[in-house]
């Protein structure tokens, strides 16, 4: 054994100097470092080397080689220090442009449809309501006799039908869904009824297809106040704080008194003069109302809907039109050409 | 229904202008509009009187008048030559336009001031030749507007009143309406006091109408089709143009002015409301006319030329000796129509029940005037007041006489109605109260008469005018009320109600959620029709024996341009899309759609309709599956300035597919390559299989170079299609904590070479099997980390790197452990065939 500790003390201390500053990371460097100063490392193979030398030379050795060992542990620390820095700072040899705009992943759009059919139903919730769904494809019955539109009743002409056989049809309005609603739930009861329906129409106003949501309250007090009171809710909610809402009489074959209801024009904000949505007039009709026709109760047919107990309201509202007005859509047929340069603009 | 307001005028006091009662009648739900407005426009036009007429200085054909408005004297050249002093004239002042967009302005002619022009009748749109100036009757009082002196154009008001109100399609029903919203007392005709039930009737349901040779039995065979028939033979008529007053009404009522006999029955059907018919008595044979269901097989044909198949027992007709004349409220015959010749006349005013006619004018496809009407109801009392009227207008226009007395019969007499409210449902159920005073009001307005009150918490009784057969139940006097008192004072009253959590979101799978993930993917949302036409899918290559063709829903009167069912899948709606977006310059395409697919139930509709004999079950007729469809192409990453131009590929699909199962938590499926749709590459295609399920939850892949150019489109597409009801799980469960190790772990790769007839999922199924048995608490998971191809890797075959990682949640995880673990997974895998550790 070669007993000049001091000599090779310097000679492991220079050899850890240059593997320690080739070491590119962490791991080389636990590893280096673990090869000196661990327990089984260089270094402390050279102090357990010093009890055997003459006791002369023990001292000078002991520090030779304690120097070496805090020289290697500095170094240590030093090169973790400048990897670590090296590793946060990431410079970079190119030049960042900080104007070149952010790296950014497709992102899709929702149908302007589904986003006004959500906000329907969405304010409805915050009201209450729970939400009800039906088939597309009904009977005769439910989308009919049911809400007291028997066969050669004038009103099914007013809704120009599409029929899969004699008794099944395309509904013609979502308010199957509320005959349903009334089978299974028990009064009081507030539901709200989104869908697409179908009607045989097809020119510049009319889709054959479109989308409409309904609602119905029931119980033994509710009145046409609350209605209009409900309707108003909603119109500020939809369209904003200031709109106003009217009734007008009309005619339902399932609501009795029925309601036209308008809302003060969203673009002219009720002004009329030279506005071309509402045509002058400063109304948008966009609702159909009116209190359940005690003829829709009778043909329920269950106790609970007896009536002579219960009193309800009910209203449909055309989602197509109202996303048109909410988000200037001109043209009702766009909502269904698909056209991706107006998807990617909601 | 079109009504001139001068109509109008002769039976309601019209107390406001003709936009008011627009106003008016729309408020109280009977909308209208005006649709023309013929008065022309005389604004600045009033009546002068000439004081003086003198001649021109400088020209001989002019003259220079002193008209004098009772205010001002003004000087005006004239060249007409028929006035003289003291005419009174319409005097145009400066300013005035007149119709044809005539200017008046003031000028010189040939030195002399002139302040205006005197009109002619034809410079005021009256028509007539423009030789002289109008001269107004001497009486007139001068400085008036001259549309106060002169009342020259009407106005036209389109009238649409709601499907229950039949009584308003006439001008008399009208009247009676603006009467009741307005309180403007009603004229002539319309103020006579309602008929009342069976007035001249006679309840028998046969009779003999006239006398001798020209005598007729008249046989009411069917009075539930036809309640009354009421009918006169008028003889001597000498048909021929109508007078000018009855065609131009006619013509702005939108009616083509026939002959005097046609136009006249056309006349009293729009003042009174009862269509009625006239039919040539000597093309009548058998002295007879019953009114019955036709038979089985018989046919008619009709004045318009067609040819109808008529419904046994069900189409209701007028029948002579021998056949059948008219088809009851809709048509008459075309045999027993009024010619020229014609001279004497079966005249039939009848009440026919709305159901019948209604059915017949719709299967006939014969909407007329009369159906039109007929269809939503006529005052039943009515037919002997019209048959009156026409008797009387016959005789004015075309010097008909009566032959006769007129027969009206009338087996079962509608009862006089009453109908009882209860005072306090006013409150009850519109919400605002009224004084009983202010009901009282209202109801007379209306024509309801009070025939028993009982204050304000009782019940009251009205009788309600034949003509408002609108009216049967309480709810109907109580609408009248709100009406009429004007919906506008309902006040407005958010509802009370017990405040109790409902649930935000209908049951079944969160499809917002899927939306919004399949945004987050960049895929926009599509809407279409749900119709298509049967041939895409033809164009998708699905023979007659697949459930999309075999089981889909045909529409029975589809709209030929939307096509005739309803689609079992929506992908050829997007592939339609895509290529329409393609073609108007659209590179990438991030398409989906969720809406609902449909097929028919294998075991048809009719339990459904059958029910429970009442009504049918509360169960969908078909087959309604809400389904998400996608549709990629273009590049996979969205163009910036530094993204690779790489195009989309299977995994992008595979990877929505995968997030969406994801969401839906569903479980138990399995890739599959057996049974792939035909419009799929199968090199690049899989369906997804649940166990113990019938069919496949959905299908992913790259549609067919067929299919693209059935379709037109030019670019590589990837889609894929699922069952969402059958892909989510039965319950939404939540999230379940899984502790984790405080513990080191381990990982380890290895590589492996296999043929490509061994599937990356054969390699991962095997590896996880093997070491999840060898350590079963410290196994975490093994993914693939790298598929290569290329050197050093035999043709055929590639190289899938596994990763696996080890944490054990108790202690340090020993590497020997672990190489053990390794050691046999790598034997495992290397016993396939193939299959060797990659060097």
């Amino acid at each position: 054994m070669n007993l000049d500790l001091p000599q090779q003390s310097t000679a492991l201390a220079k050899q850890a100097a240059d593997e320690l500053g080739a070491a590119q990371d962490k791991a080389e460097l636990a590893r280096i470092k673990s090869s000196y100063l661990g327990r089984n490392g260089s270094i402390a193979a050279l102090l357990r080397a010093i009890p055997g030398l003459p006791s002369e030379q023990r001292r000078d050795a002991g520090r030779a080689v304690n120097e070496a060992k805090k020289s290697v542990e500095v170094l240590f620390m030093e090169r973790q220090e400048a990897l670590r820095g090296a590793a946060l700072s990431r410079a970079s040899q190119v030049p960042v442009d900080p104007t070149l705009p952010g790296r950014r992943d497709w992102h899709g759009h929702s149908h302007p449809v589904t986003q006004a059919w959500d906000e329907i139903c969405d304010i409805f919730s915050s009201m209450g309501y729970s939400i009800q769904e039906g088939p597309e494809v009904e009977t005769d019955w439910h989308c009919f006799e049911a809400l007291n539109i028997p066969q050669g009743h004038p009103a099914r002409e007013m809704q120009d039908t599409f029929y899969i056989e004699e008794k099944v049809v395309l509904r013609t309005h979502t308010s199957p869904v509320q005959v349903r609603s009334m089978l299974s739930l028990d009064p009081p009861m507030r539901v709200i009824c989104p869908g697409v329906v179908y009607r045989r129409d097809n020119d510049l106003t009319h889709t054959p297809m479109f989308h409409q949501v309904e609602g119905l309250v029931v119980d033994d007090r509710v009145t046409m106040a609350d209605l209009k009171g409900t309707l108003s809710e909603f119109a500020r909610a939809f369209f904003g704080p200031g709109t106003k809402v009217r009734f007008r009489p009309s005619y339902f074959p399932f609501t009795e008194p029925s309601a036209e209801v308008d809302v003060s024009c969203v673009f002219c904000k009720g002004e009329g003069a030279g506005c071309r949505v509402c045509k002058d007039t400063g109304w948008l009709e966009v609702l159909g109302a009116g209190m359940v026709d005690p003829a829709v109760f009778a043909e329920v047919g269950r106790p609970e809907y007896d009536p002579d107990k219960v009193q309800g309201f009910a209203f449909g509202m055309g989602i197509d039109r109202l996303a048109m007005l909410r988000y200037g859509i001109g043209d009702l047929r766009m909502l269904f050409e698909n056209d991706v340069r107006l998807l990617e603009q909601f | 229904m079109l009504v001139p307001l001068s109509w109008l005028a002769e039976m309601v006091e019209l107390r406001g202008s003709a936009e008011e009662i627009c106003e008016w009648l729309t408020r109280a739900g009977i909308e209208t509009e005006l649709a023309r407005d013929e008065r022309p426009a005389w604004d600045g036009v009033v009546t002068a009187v000439l004081r003086r007429v003198e001649q021109h200085p400088n020209a001989e054909r002019l003259t220079v008048t002193a008209p004098f408005d009772g205010d001002l004297e003004r000087s005006v050249v004239c060249g007409a030559t028929n006035h003289k002093e003291g005419d009174i004239v319409a005097l145009a002042t400066p300013g005035t336009v007149l119709p044809g967009d005539f200017k008046i302005k003031k000028s010189k002619l040939r030195g002399v001031r002139s302040e205006g022009m005197l009109c002619s009748a034809a410079e005021l749109g009256l028509g007539g030749d423009s030789e002289g100036i109008l001269i107004l009757d001497p009486s007139t009082e001068i400085g008036l507007p001259l549309s106060a002196v002169l009342d020259a154009g009407d106005v036209i008001l389109e009238v649409s009143p709601t499907a229950n109100r039949g009584d308003c399609l006439s001008v008399l029903g009208l009247a009676r309406e603006l009467s009741a919203v307005t309180g403007w007392s009603l004229l002539g005709p319309a103020a006579a006091a309602p008929q009342r039930p069976a007035a001249g009737g006679t309840k028998q349901k046969t009779g003999r109408l006239g006398g001798g040779s020209d005598g007729l039995d008249v046989q009411l065979v069917a009075a539930d089709g036809c309640p009354r028939y009421t009918c006169a033979l008028v003889g001597d008529v000498v048909v021929g143009p109508s007078p000018a007053w009855m065609s131009e009404r006619l013509e702005a009522m939108g009616l083509r002015s026939i002959n005097n006999v046609v136009d006249c029955t056309n006349y009293v059907m729009l003042e009174l409301g009862n269509p009625l018919h006239a039919f040539d008595r000597s093309e009548l044979s058998g002295d007879l006319v019953r009114i019955d269901w036709a038979q089985a097989g018989e046919s008619v044909r009709t004045l318009d030329g067609g040819e109808h198949a008529l419904l046994g027992g069900r189409d209701l007709c007028i029948r002579d000796g021998s056949s059948i004349i008219a088809l009851a409220g809709v048509m008459g015959g075309e045999d027993s129509e009024v010619k020229e010749d014609s001279r004497l006349l079966f005249l039939e005013s009848a009440h026919f029940s709305p159901g019948p006619v209604r059915a017949t004018a719709h299967r006939c496809k014969l909407g007329t005037e009369s159906s039109y009407r007929f269809a939503r109801g006529v005052d039943p009392e009515l037919p002997g007041r019209a048959l009156a009227r026409l008797i009387e207008l016959l005789g004015q226009t075309a010097g008909a006489s009566l032959k006769g007395a007129p027969l009206d019969l009338y087996p079962q007499p509608t009862p006089m109605r009453e109908v009882a409210f209860r005072f306090a449902r006013i409150d009850g159920l519109l919400g605002f109260s009224l004084s009983e005073e202010q009901v009282r009001e209202l109801l007379l307005r209306d024509g309801l008469t009070v025939v028993a009150e009982d204050g304000p918490a009782g019940i009251w009784k009205v009788a309600i005018p034949s003509h408002r057969f609108d009216l049967e139940r309480e709810v109907d006097i109580l609408e009248e009320i709100a009406r009429l008192y004007g919906y506008e004072a309902i006040p407005e009253r958010p509802p009370l109600a017990a405040l109790k959590s409902v649930p935000r979101k209908p049951s079944g799978p969160d499809l917002g959620a899927l939306r919004r993930r399949m945004q987050s993917l960049g895929l926009s949302e599509c809407i279409h029709f749900s119709f298509i036409d049967p041939l895409w899918l033809e164009m998708l290559g699905l023979d007659e024996q697949h459930p999309y063709r075999a089981r889909a829903v045909a529409v029975a009167n589809p709209l030929s341009e939307v096509g005739g069912i309803l689609r079992p899948t929506l992908l050829p709606s997007l592939l339609r899309t895509a290529e329409k977006n393609r073609s108007m310059g659209a590179a990438d395409m991030r398409l989906f759609e969720l809406r609902r697919s449909f097929l028919s139930r294998e075991e048809g509709f009719a339990k459904i309709l059958e029910g429970d004999g009442r009504r049918p079950l509360n169960k969908s007729p078909v087959v309604e599956r809400v389904t998400l469809c996608g549709l990629l192409s273009g590049r996979r990453f969205a163009p910036t300035w530094s993204a690779s131009e790489e195009p989309v590929d299977f995994f992008d699909a595979k990877a929505c597919v995968e997030a969406v199962m994801e969401d839906l938590g569903a479980r138990g499926f399995d890739w599959s390559s057996e049974e792939l749709p035909p419009f799929l590459d199968p090199r690049e295609a899989v369906v997804l299989l649940g166990k113990g399920k019938q069919g496949s939850a959905g299908w992913l892949g790259r549609v067919s170079a067929a299919v693209l150019r059935a379709f037109d489109l030019d670019s590589v597409c990837y889609a894929f299609e699922l069952d969402v009801a059958m892909l989510a799980g039965r319950k939404s469960r939540l999230p379940r904590f899984d502790a984790f190790s405080r513990f080191p772990g381990v990982e380890r790769d290895l590589a492996f070479v296999a043929p490509d007839e061994v599937s990356a999922s054969w390699l991962l199924d095997n590896a996880e099997r093997v070491a999840r048995k060898l350590q079963k608490d410290a196994f975490r998971k093994v993914a693939i980390f790298d598929v290569y191809r290329g050197a050093g890797i035999p043709a055929g075959s590639r190289s899938v790197g596994l990763r696996f990682s080890f944490r054990a949640l108790d202690r340090t995880l020993e590497d020997g452990k672990v190489d053990a673990v390794m050691a046999q997974v790598e034997r495992r895998l290397c016993e396939q065939p193939g299959v060797t550790l990659r060097a």
